[in-house]
């Protein structure tokens, strides 16, 4: 009995040890650092470009003017809809406050991409983002979403100069010591948040990708580049190689398929690098057919995250053992 | 409960409290820009609070990027439980397109187009010139497919057009009126809907939202054209001369819905055309 209480207690030391192991254990500012700047990058572009619609969508008298938002909320008996919206742009239909706002969210973007502002930059880079987002309401897309939940998880982390991590590997080994020693707490729980998170919604992903037949009947791929008015690349021209049955038949299959996969090797200590590869090559796959370009960078920088459960090769503090 | 500390320049800020002996060293790269020191755990306070955190917002996550699909009453239920913690933050997927594409009509493209041709009816409106408008017509950088202003003419149009087919023209006028207000010349606007190569192979362009622009001082109308179509439904006519109309046309307005302000259905006696009319004004 004894043995039993004691096998007991010790398996759940283990459990809390693992639980406090894979949230709590320091882990390198940097590589949360590049995700981060990445992230700040992609939202870069978001704002810039858009700039050139702001007048059309939110001034006054537009589609998604306060009064034009309300009313079709009203007729539509869709009050419920809006509720919960929340954005400081509610406030106003000015055209010079909407274009203000999106020299202050580029201007944090760049901050952040710098790593200046630390913390504050970032959570404030992330209001911002929440900000528009949910100003578009309806309109917004799922690239939105991704940034928001991406950029809310980096912005718990230390902050780090992105293209420091990135030129890292060309210093001295005896700077790379120094700079590997930057850790702390925060940054390894920003790393899992930023990575539970994507496995969750790449796994919703491909389970509501199985509600529709095309991902099933090899028609998937082919439908994900179909809408060519809406298509950066046409892919479906007599010449293209999707065209041919197979390849877009093999092509639908494989992106079901990558997803649960990828994920399941990404978080194996061996395999890691490969079911990263493979979630990258959904990503450009998405990307390339159905030009969803920011929603695909902002996956494929959110899966960068994931590091494998190897806890048994690591001390508690994260440092890996020899 | 010692916290031994390495400093390698005058940089180093207080850590986060700890109450573990064996940690490594902490240091701080000093001039890098990797800011922060090197805490290695957090208080066992911050630890309860992360550890009930995490799985909540991991489920509210999940139960809502699930939820787009014909979600169950119960499933609804939970998602809509979460929508206080989840809007305000825009985490909450909210019927967005997770599954990226399942081969429906609204994956197909949309686009918004105004005449200034007179246009009296569905099948005259192939005959008149229409001209593409909106963001996503200017041939600028942003308006690249895929990037921030396509998606929202996407969504925005295939909202528009899912809403005329589900006879709600009003929401219609609401999202589209801004578009014709600003210029007094546009006489008609239409959403079309472009077949891709997985339609039959005889669709052809559709046109799921046609409406006349009727204009009155400083307000606008929009009048929606469909299709004529035969009706068994009994009727109590009011017949009146509607103000819009320059010619006096007689319509007749269902008295049910002459108190909503919501839809109004007015069958234009003299061409037999069913038309329907969502009274939203817009200034000029």
């Amino acid at each position: 009995m004894k043995d039993a209480v004691k096998n007991s207690d010790a398996s759940n030391d283990q459990q809390e040890g693992s639980w406090d192991w894979f949230w709590f254990s320091a882990q390198e500012v940097a590589p949360v650092s590049l995700i981060r700047g990445l992230l700040s990058l992609i939202s870069l572009i978001y704002f810039v470009s858009a700039w050139t619609d702001t007048s059309f969508w939110y001034v006054n008298g537009g589609p998604l003017s306060v009064d034009r938002v309300s009313e079709f909320l009203r007729t539509g008996g869709l009050e419920g809809a809006g509720r919960w919206i929340i954005s400081p742009l509610f406030l106003t239909d000015s055209s010079w406050v909407y274009h203000l706002y999106l020299v202050a969210a580029i201007t944090t973007s760049l901050a952040v991409f710098c790593g200046r502002g630390g913390r504050v930059a970032s959570f404030l880079l992330w209001f911002l983002l929440v900000g528009w987002a949910n100003r578009t309401m309806l309109l917004s897309g799922l690239a939105e979403t991704l940034l928001s939940l991406g950029l809310f998880a980096a912005a718990i982390a230390p902050s780090g100069r992105t293209w420091e991590v990135l030129v890292a590997k060309r210093v001295n080994a005896a700077e790379k010591i120094r700079g590997s020693l930057a850790r702390h707490w925060t940054a390894g729980f920003a790393e899992r948040l930023l990575a539970t998170q994507i496995t969750v919604i790449g796994l919703a992903t491909w389970v509501t990708m199985l509600g529709g037949r095309v991902w099933f009947n090899g028609l998937g791929a082919y439908a994900l580049a179909a809408p060519v008015q809406d298509r950066t690349i046409n892919w479906t021209i007599s010449t293209s190689w999707l065209v041919r049955t197979p390849v877009h038949e093999m092509l639908t299959h494989w992106m079901v398929i990558a997803l649960p996969i990828g994920f399941l090797l990404a978080w194996l200590p061996r395999t890691s690098q490969v079911g990263k590869l493979v979630l990258i090559g959904w990503c450009g796959a998405v990307a390339l057919l159905g030009s969803h370009w920011l929603y695909a960078m902002t996956f494929a920088v959110m899966v960068v995250a994931i590091r494998p459960l190897s806890q048994r090769h690591r001390r508690k503090d994260g440092v890996p053992t020899a | 409960m010692s916290r031994r500390r390495t400093k390698t320049k005058q940089n180093v800020r207080d850590p986060e409290p700890s109450d573990q002996s064996d940690r490594p060293a902490e240091v701080e790269r000093a001039g890098t820009g990797l800011g922060g020191s090197a805490s290695t755990e957090p208080s066992t306070n911050v630890k309860t609070w992360l550890s009930i955190w995490v799985p909540f917002h991991l489920v509210a996550i999940g139960v809502s990027f699930t939820a787009v699909v014909e979600p169950s009453s119960i499933h609804q239920r939970l998602s809509d439980l979460f929508h206080p913690y989840l809007r305000p933050m825009h985490f909450s997927a909210d019927d967005r397109p997770v599954y990226l594409t399942h081969g429906d009509s609204d994956d197909q493209p949309h686009r918004i187009e105004v005449t200034k041709q007179p246009v009296s009816g569905l099948d005259q409106s192939e005959l008149v010139d229409w001209r593409a408008v909106g963001p996503g017509e200017a041939q600028r950088f942003a308006s690249m497919p895929g990037l921030a202003v396509s998606d929202r003419v996407a969504r925005w149009l295939a909202t528009a057009a899912m809403l005329a087919e589900n006879d709600q023209p009003s929401m219609v006028a609401d999202l589209l009126l801004p578009v014709v207000v600003k210029d007094p010349e546009i006489t008609a606007v239409r959403i079309v809907r472009y077949p891709t190569d997985l339609n039959d192979i005889n669709t052809e362009i559709t046109v799921p939202y046609l409406a006349r622009v009727l204009r009155s001082g400083d307000s606008v109308w929009l009048v929606q054209l469909k299709e004529s179509r035969l009706s068994a439904q009994p009727r109590l006519s009011v017949s009146r001369s509607f103000p819009a109309f320059d010619n006096g046309l007689l319509v007749s307005l269902e008295a049910g819905v002459l108190s909503s302000k919501a839809d109004r259905q007015l069958t234009d006696l003299r061409s037999g055309e069913a038309v329907s009319l969502g009274l939203h004004e817009g200034g000029r």
